[in-house]
């Protein structure tokens, strides 16, 4: 579903590369736009595209797919301190992991005169949401994949490893995704979580293919709910936390279809137990594209894709970045009506933007929300991810 | 009292509006000197802009590198950095020099040695683009400016190359265009091709620098250099404070691996070439000393020449402070047009020296590459001060001359020359006493190193005082000595000649002084360069002991990267021993040290027992060296080496040594080496610390050799057939390795070219001192000559034939020439003696045979004469033309 990103990926990519990430600068990116625009039509030609159903294969299909050129692991959650301990209020938090692999080439180069040589390029971002004190920490990596300095594969104990440096995903069990071990540390804050599936694979669209416009579409399937345990570490200060979180898994060569916009992307954990994922794909007249779509995943793992006319959404209040000053819908309403669900979305803290102005390489926004509601008359609670792109 | 002033100086004016010619010489003279001291300062401040810029473009905000004693660096390390150290503000770096071939018709017109061969050294350089950004800043719109095909090509293609758009400039390239390089120094090893991908437009700082560099990706010019797996350099950026960062970083390096302060590591390397820049400085104000005589000269001479004419003008009330002042503004007029003239022909020097100040550090200390002249206000502001306090300076005694003078006895011109010749004789103590202080100066030790440099140009400079003092009284007794002669050889018109210099004493002396210190100043660079030119020849005799030497064939000029990886792997070497005819293999490893801001650099030797008689010690017995070298924990130290740190026989020098086993508790162990022997070596001016093989392999791992020595069978060695064959096996075994053999005989050639090319500038500098002093000398006699028509024009009304004028004014000249030749002779062997202890002892710490090369004395007298002969031409032929009653009426 964030198969657009790619684009933006590429035309960012560089000129990230030529400011300096740690301080702040605004990217002049315009010239490269229209650069890339035609760079794309040539490159994409040698890439596979995603145009029929596939059959999955595990644990290989969690690995890389160098044929295709975008791809990522895309970790998300709320995380609270222990709350048994009566002592102390819980504290809550929410957190955003992502790997992004981008393709240089439809097939790995040969490494027999250099271990530079460099088949992909990857980004990272990470994200920490400290609702108390109101506070979004957030970093940006990339590295090639040439000398080891990032990539995906299978170690030699056949466990599977994702890393950016040393931001790094290791399985514990060979040749099994999960239980997973995340481990981030920067100086501001690090993350070392223990992920376990609660509730087994599921897969997006038809069979795993999901239709973005008419003409584009990629491999997506998710794990919805993962219990996550561990500590985080904020400055000095080490919290234990535990919580749950959601993985996307997503790849495709395709972009955005010329008239759209943008997106808006909804991961809910309800508290009966229950998943819901919607995304609205939006037109560049800001109606919902058809090729909207969404999944709904009950409390024993059974999902039903949910068409883009069976769902509505509805903003209720906007928020403008002071950094950005880009205007996004931080309140949402929610209407299933088959499902009987009405839902409001929002967070409570509304600065979790990433933005070309803050030093970042684009502009979105994704963080941690709260969901209240109601479904099949009864109030209903639960944690989420929301991002919204295309806003700017 | 203005208008009387103005009236003065409206004198002056005329007297040099009628002499234009004697205006020009005096123009000429100053212009020349302040010309050789701008040239020389700019060129070696833009070759010390030039590197700092190069540090600057290459380190950034870098504040530490990670550098190897091997000179290549495993890119292991920088995985690990980043990957377990989490480290973000790090990046690595390859560069090499390569040549670039100029495509024809575009070579640029102003540089004419390029213009020859067709090749510039270029800087080929390997980055990571995606961890640049943390470090370099110079890349700021290098990616902006590429298209995305570009962007792809550049990370997947090897043969792509970005540059600053002021190289395609230059070279009339276009993006899109190949280019073709040389990557090594074998010539039959095709050209690279490679594809310009893209341009950028760096900051107006880096564009000096950056406009030769080819940038690719870091991938690509490993696979082109066959880097695989090496890297030259880790650029950081640390927080100094953070000391565990800073100790984890270290227990990860390697042995050989350092991490280093980089202000300290550029001061390091900036250092190296320091002596030599602080002796271009000396020699080039040698050549403003050369021409202060020359300002001296011209200025004495208007006086001398004006005496009437001020003499007047005190018998009508004209003050001795107005006399004074007036010659010294004057001189203050005269210089500050000479010095403008002076620094417009110094930029145009500095253009031509440039070339070779930069070869020169190039080929003995670090790369640089700098076509850029650096201007700076300072230079300019420098250069006046120094124009005009040294003409003022030289016009002091003129000044003085013009205003303390009796006007009776002004008026009586024999008076000064009595005056003068009667003074000669009381100079000579204070010029003894001045030769005393020259040698006291030379034996006063000083630690620091450039003190006691100065200390030594000191003497020099004092001791052509010394010089100067002496020569009045010496010349009279040779005059009296060529008086004879003269009047033997060419009868009347010889004596009168002879007598002619002694009855102008005060003139014609300053002359002769001006003549003989400048050819005694070429002279003394002349036998000091011969000097060290034979102790090297000399050396490199006994010290090549190896028939062949087998090496790499990338440019080893580069500090950077020097060699392959292991270059030697086992293979060859057991093929090697298997070749037949081969007595023994020795080889040669180089390591170096950064210890306490300074490199140290060991060399490793296994060579055969017999060869150890290369060493040749300073008051060592050799076999007891050798043994301790063998067997000890010893070394041998290289003359420089001990001069530089200040050790001697029994001290020790201390090496950081193999780390400890345990990874936890990695620390630094230090162990101690007694030097057994200090032997003289001239390879390496910084020095090096020599160690066996045997005992570098107790304290170290590393077995990475820089080269190969092979000791051939006699039977081969004679046998051209067999010695034929022999190469050819040779080169059978290395092709495809990145390798190339010489012969002995081919390296000792070599390293005298490259010998002769360093000295080049020293070349240059010598040729423009006589250049000075020859325009200043010819100016300076034939306005002597010119001078004298009056007297001239008696003699030929007396009775003597234009023909015999003619003859009368070569022999005078020829005279003087000859006095300041023999003069020129003791003193520039003097001097020469005290440039080889300045240079070549107090800068570098080489020890140094004297021999004295008749070709030098030829060259000196030959200038001398000829200079004294040309200045004839012209006064001889104007005399005998003119009319006697037309000179005879005169002015």
């Amino acid at each position: 579903m964030k198969s657009q990103y790619w684009r933006c990926f590429i035309r960012l990519l560089f000129c990230y590369c030529t400011c300096a990430a740690a301080t702040p600068l605004p990217m002049n990116s315009l010239s490269m736009k229209g650069i890339l625009g035609q760079q794309t039509a040539v490159q994409e030609n040698r890439f596979k595209q995603a145009l029929e159903p596939r059959l999955f294969q595990f644990p290989q299909d969690h690995l890389a797919h160098q044929a295709y050129k975008t791809e990522w692991w895309y970790f998300s959650g709320n995380i609270s301190t222990d709350s048994l301990n009566k002592s102390y209020k819980s504290r809550k938090f929410a957190y955003q992991f992502t790997l992004f692999r981008f393709a240089l080439q439809p097939e790995k180069l040969s490494r027999e005169n250099s271990q530079w040589r460099s088949s992909n390029i990857y980004m990272a971002h990470v994200a920490l949401t400290d609702f108390e004190n109101q506070q979004f920490y957030q970093q940006e990596r990339f590295s090639r994949d040439g000398l080891s300095l990032a990539g995906v594969g299978k170690n030699d104990h056949g466990f599977l490893q994702f890393w950016l440096n040393d931001w790094q995903l290791t399985s514990l069990l060979s040749d099994q995704l999960f239980p997973l071990k995340l481990t981030v540390n920067n100086k501001q804050f690090a993350l070392n979580l223990h992920l376990e599936v609660i509730k087994p694979l599921v897969l997006q669209g038809e069979q795993g293919l999901s239709q973005k416009s008419s003409q584009q579409a990629s491999y997506y399937y998710s794990y919805t709910r993962l219990a996550s345990k561990g500590d985080i570490r904020i400055g000095k200060k080490v919290y234990e936390v535990s919580g749950e979180s959601w993985l996307d898994r997503e790849w495709s060569t395709s972009s955005l279809g010329e008239d759209q916009q943008g997106w808006d992307w909804f991961a809910l954990h309800l508290d009966d137990g229950s998943d819901l994922m919607l995304y609205q794909m939006r037109k560049k007249d800001a109606l919902k594209d058809i090729y909207s779509s969404g999944i709904l995943v009950d409390s024993k793992g059974k999902s039903e894709v949910l068409q883009a006319q069976q769902f509505q959404l509805r903003v209720d209040e906007f928020w403008r970045s002071p950094v950005s000053h880009i205007r996004y819908p931080v309140k949402w309403e929610i209407l299933i009506p088959e499902k009987n669900i009405i839902l409001t979305v929002s967070t409570a803290m509304k600065q979790q933007e990433w933005s070309k102005a803050g030093g970042f390489s684009f502009n979105y926004w994704e963080g941690g929300i709260e969901v209240k509601g109601i479904k099949n008359q009864q109030p209903i609670l639960g944690k989420g991810y929301l991002e919204m792109t295309g806003y700017d | 009292m203005r208008k009387n002033r103005r009236l003065l100086f409206r004198s002056s004016w005329r007297y040099y509006l009628k002499r234009p010619l004697h205006l020009l010489f005096s123009v000429l003279g100053i212009a020349l000197g302040v010309a050789l001291v701008v040239g020389i300062d700019m060129a070696s401040e833009s070759a010390r802009q030039g590197f700092s810029l190069s540090t600057q473009s290459m380190a950034g905000r870098a504040s530490h590198r990670i550098i190897s004693a091997e000179h290549v660096l495993p890119e292991s390390i920088y995985a690990q950095l980043r990957n377990e150290l989490g480290l973000r503000k790090v990046t690595p770096l390859i560069t090499q020099t390569v040549q670039f071939n100029v495509p024809a018709d575009n070579t640029r017109p102003n540089n004419k040695q390029e213009k020859k061969n067709h090749r510039i050294d270029v800087k080929l350089i390997g980055i990571d683009p995606f961890s640049e950004a943390e470090i370099r800043g110079w890349q700021q719109g290098m990616m902006e400016s590429l298209s995305a095909d570009s962007l792809q090509d550049l990370l997947t293609e090897t043969n792509t190359v970005l540059v600053e758009s002021t190289f395609l400039e230059q070279y009339h390239l276009h993006v899109g265009d190949q280019i073709s390089l040389m990557l090594t120094n074998q010539e039959q090893v095709p050209d690279h091709q490679l594809l310009i991908i893209g341009s950028f437009n760096a900051p107006e700082a880096y564009r000096a620098q950056l406009k030769n560099w080819l940038i690719s990706d870091i991938s690509s010019v490993q696979a082109l250099l066959n880097f695989n797996g090496t890297l030259s350099q880790i650029d950081l950026l640390l927080d100094t404070e953070n000391e565990f960062k800073i100790e984890s970083i270290k227990r990860l390096l390697p042995e050989g691996v350092q991490l280093l302060k980089l202000d300290e590591h550029s001061k390091a390397i900036a250092r190296l070439s320091q002596s030599f820049e602080l002796n271009l400085t000396a020699l080039s104000l040698l050549g403003l000393l050369v021409a202060m005589f020359l300002i001296y000269n011209t200025m004495m001479f208007s006086v001398v020449q004006r005496r009437d004419l001020l003499a007047r003008m005190r018998v009508i009330g004209v003050s001795r402070k107005e006399l004074f002042r007036l010659v010294l503004v004057e001189a203050f007029f005269i210089a500050v047009l000479a010095t403008s003239i002076g620094v417009i022909m110094g930029i145009g020097l500095a253009h031509i020296l440039l070339y070779f100040v930069t070869r020169t550090i190039n080929d003995l200390y670090y790369v640089i590459q700098v076509t850029q002249l650096h201007w700076s206000y300072m230079l300019v502001i420098k250069a006046f001060a120094l124009g005009v306090s040294a003409t003022l300076l030289s016009a002091l005694i003129p000044a003085f001359e013009a205003a303390y003078t009796r006007p009776v006895m002004a008026l009586q011109r024999s008076n000064l020359e009595r005056k003068m010749y009667r003074w000669s004789r009381w100079l000579v103590l204070p010029g003894l006493l001045i030769c005393l202080l020259t040698y006291l100066l030379l034996q006063v030790s000083v630690e620091e190193q450039n003190i006691s440099m100065m200390l030594g140009f000191t003497s020099v400079f004092i001791s052509i005082i010394a010089f100067i003092f002496l020569l009045p009284f010496i010349s009279r007794y040779l005059l009296a000595l060529l008086a004879i002669v003269m009047k033997r050889l060419f009868n009347l018109p010889g004596k009168i000649a002879v007598n002619n210099i002694v009855r102008s004493f005060s003139r014609s002396i300053v002359a002769i002084a001006a003549l003989s210190i400048s050819v005694s100043a070429a002279l003394g660079i002349g036998i000091m360069v011969e000097s060290f030119r034979f102790t090297v020849d000399d050396w490199l005799l006994g010290y090549l002991k190896a028939d062949y030497f087998i090496g790499s064939v990338n440019n080893s000029r580069s500090s950077q990267v020097k060699g392959l990886v292991e270059p030697f792997d086992k293979q060859l070497l057991s093929d090697l021993s298997r070749l037949s005819g081969i007595n023994y293999i020795s080889s040669d490893q180089e390591v170096r040290f950064f210890i306490d801001g300074q490199y140290h650099h060991l060399t490793v030797l296994d060579i055969p027992e017999t060869s150890f008689s290369a060493f040749h010690f300073k008051a060592v017995n050799t076999a007891v060296a050798q043994k301790a070298w063998l067997d000890e924990d010893a070394v041998i130290i290289s003359e420089p080496y001990a001069y530089r740190h200040g050790l001697s026989v029994g001290d020790k020098v201390n090496l950081p040594v193999s780390q400890s086993a345990s990874e936890l508790q990695k620390k630094q162990l230090w162990q101690a080496f007694t030097v057994v022997g200090i032997y003289y070596h001239y390879g390496s001016e910084q020095g090096v610390i020599n160690m066996s093989r045997a005992t570098y392999n107790r304290h170290w791992n590393s077995r990475k050799l820089k080269a190969l020595g092979l000791y051939l069978s006699d039977e081969v060695l004679h046998d051209p057939g067999k010695r034929d064959r022999f190469e050819k096996q040779l080169q059978i075994l290395i092709s495809g390795k990145s390798l190339q053999f010489i012969s002995r005989q081919d390296l000792h050639q070599k390293s005298l070219i490259i010998f002769d090319r360093t000295f080049k500038i020293t070349n240059v500098l010598k040729l423009l001192v006589i250049f000075v002093s020859f325009v200043g000398i010819l100016t300076a006699l034939m306005a002597i000559e010119l001078e004298r028509s009056r007297e001239f024009a008696i003699l030929r009304a007396t009775g003597l034939t234009g023909k015999q004028l003619s003859l009368l004014v070569y022999i005078e000249t020829l005279t003087m020439g000859i006095v300041a030749a023999i003069l020129a002779m003791p003193m520039g062997i003097i001097l020469a003696y005290l440039l080889i202890e300045v240079i070549n002892y107090r800068s570098f710490g080489w020890s140094m045979q004297f021999i004295l090369p008749w070709k030098e004395f030829i060259m000196a007298g030959g200038l001398a004469i000829s200079a004294a002969f040309l200045a004839a031409v012209y006064p001889a032929w104007r005399l005998s033309k003119t009319r006697p009653a037309l000179a005879l009426r005169g002015e």
